[in-house]
């Protein structure tokens, strides 16, 4: 019986574990006259699609990365490179820069009034506003 | 014997090796709008290894027994730069490779170069040499070389990781050029939520020794597309893309060795309509192309239709694909329609590299340009 006890807290535990998840925000400059955007709006910067913003990708590396592609952008990894491919090698945009962290995004961002960048809701600072959180 | 002589005095190796150890390092220089260096250099390359199979000569075949070296039953699957498959492994009708240099001198004015060099030809070519300047977040104003967009994928149709075949469909995709010189200007906007960008673009283009003339006549061809001047509309909403283009020039042909002499009106229309959900995808072109010679007019439309199931890492592609010659007059030219099936298998490695392995069906319809062949083709694609 307590292993049994043991073995459903501990299944919790993961369960709980696993929706402790980052909440991923896209952050404007805080000069930027944009208090919000929609999700179209971010993933057309993103696709290559706006030149309204100049959009700051993350690394693959990152756990954001995923999330963003695939919930915001609506695109897998081999289609956003495809796509990448096609406007680069067409001469018709150049691929967002990819940063190492959400430090090195909120720089960047902090530091052009075009940029826009996602981030972790929880690394959110004075330095940027946030423009739109993923549901 | 074919793989030694390709890869000798070929840069596509060294550009293997770039990607390798060194690009990688200069590409994340990239500009943005984190940039540190305004030179961003980025590349492709594709290893293409192909051979007929199973194919033998038909009894009515009345074409050329051997294509630019090659024995019939064979199959060109690049026509603009004679790119040619028979019985023996090769890999030099496809294998290519391209270096692209984008200088970045303003936000709104940059520089862009592209360089390619391919198995099928001696040397590399400038296939890109542009300036572009943004007016504004709408218009954009391109200067230089650039590729002809005749189709959908012309713009990128060197660049194997952006699409699910081994190369684009040679019954739309194969003319005696694909660049020009020139100018080109381009306005994109969203309207009623449609993504829209249309151009128009103008300028001219010789080919001093063109691989798709020596496919079919002995000796030096000399084609001169003049008076270039075309249109395109792009429009997409959702999973829906769907492109119009037009474009016509006056066509200058030149072999004293074949004693060929003679200038055409070209015209030619197309679309294409593409759809893409989550896991499946189809992709559709057709397109029209007209020369019209004093004494006979040359017509051909072509069609190609695909459709994917993205799986996970895998993508397996069906294709089938057709191209109608017609003539008003065969002694002065005989058509060569053909039709082509075609069933791809591709593995993404990681976004930026894949595998594929390709079998065709061709069916050379009139028995002049070929004889109907099997092909199989692997190929490792990848950008850096």
């Amino acid at each position: 019986m307590k292993v049994k006890m043991c073995a459903l807290a501990l299944s919790m535990g993961l369960v709980l574990a696993g929706n402790v998840r980052a909440e991923l925000v896209v952050v404007a400059n805080k000069a930027s006259q944009v208090a919000k955007l929609s999700a179209e709006q971010v993933s057309d910067c993103y696709l290559g699609k706006s030149t309204d913003f100049l959009p700051v990708d993350q690394e693959k590396s990152s756990p954001l990365r995923h999330d963003f592609l695939e919930k915001v952008a609506s695109k897998k990894e081999a289609q956003y490179e495809a796509l990448w491919a096609k406007l680069e090698f067409s001469g018709k945009g150049i691929r967002p820069k990819a940063l190492p962290s959400d430090a090195a995004v909120k720089k960047a961002v902090a530091a052009d009034p075009n940029a826009i960048g996602y981030i972790d809701k929880a690394a959110v600072d004075p330095t940027v506003k946030v423009v739109f959180t993923l549901p | 014997m074919a793989v030694s002589q390709f890869l000798r005095g070929n840069f596509i190796a060294a550009c293997f090796a770039a990607a390798s150890f060194g690009l990688p390092a200069a590409a994340s220089a990239a500009p943005g709008p984190a940039s540190d260096s305004p030179l961003q250099v980025i590349g492709f390359a594709s290893i293409v290894a192909g051979r007929t199979f199973d194919s033998p000569t038909q009894a009515d075949y009345v074409g050329q027994s051997t294509i630019r070296g090659r024995n019939c039953p064979c199959y060109v699957a690049d026509w603009t730069n004679g790119g040619v498959y028979d019985g023996d492994l090769s890999l030099s009708p496809e294998s290519r490779a391209g270096i692209q240099f984008t200088y970045t001198a303003t936000r709104d004015l940059h520089f862009v170069a592209q360089i390619v060099t391919r198995g099928s030809q001696p040397k590399p070519s400038v296939q890109w040499a542009y300036a572009s300047y943004a007016v504004d977040s709408h218009w954009e104003v391109q200067l230089g070389r650039k590729r002809i967009p005749l189709y959908y994928y012309s713009d990128f149709q060197d660049v194997g990781t952006a699409y699910p075949w081994i190369g684009t469909p040679p019954e739309l995709y194969g003319w005696e050029v694909t660049n020009y010189n020139g100018a080109s200007v381009r306005y994109k906007n969203k309207v009623a939520g449609v993504n829209l960008v249309t151009s128009i673009f103008g300028g001219a283009e010789t080919a001093h020794d063109s691989p798709y003339y020596a496919l079919y006549n002995p000796g030096q061809t000399r084609v001169r597309w003049r008076d270039m001047i075309g249109a395109d509309l792009e429009g997409s909403r959702g999973p829906l893309t769907v492109r119009a283009v037009y474009m016509q020039a006056n066509v200058d042909t030149y072999n004293a060795t074949a004693e060929i002499d003679d200038s055409a009106r070209l015209r030619a229309y197309g679309v294409a309509a593409n759809l893409d959900f989550d896991d499946w995808f189809v992709l559709a072109e057709a397109t029209r192309l007209t020369r019209t010679y004093d004494a006979y007019r040359i017509s051909g439309p072509a069609l190609t239709v695909g459709a994917g199931y993205r799986w996970g890492n895998w993508t397996p592609f069906v294709n089938l694909s057709r191209y109608n010659e017609n003539s008003t007059d065969r002694d002065w030219y005989d058509p060569s329609p053909y039709k082509r099936a075609s069933f791809t298998l591709r593995y993404d490695i990681d976004g930026r590299s894949s595998v594929k392995v390709q079998v065709d069906r061709f069916l050379d319809t009139a028995r002049n340009m070929g004889d109907n062949a099997k092909v199989v083709r692997v190929s490792y694609d990848l950008t850096f």
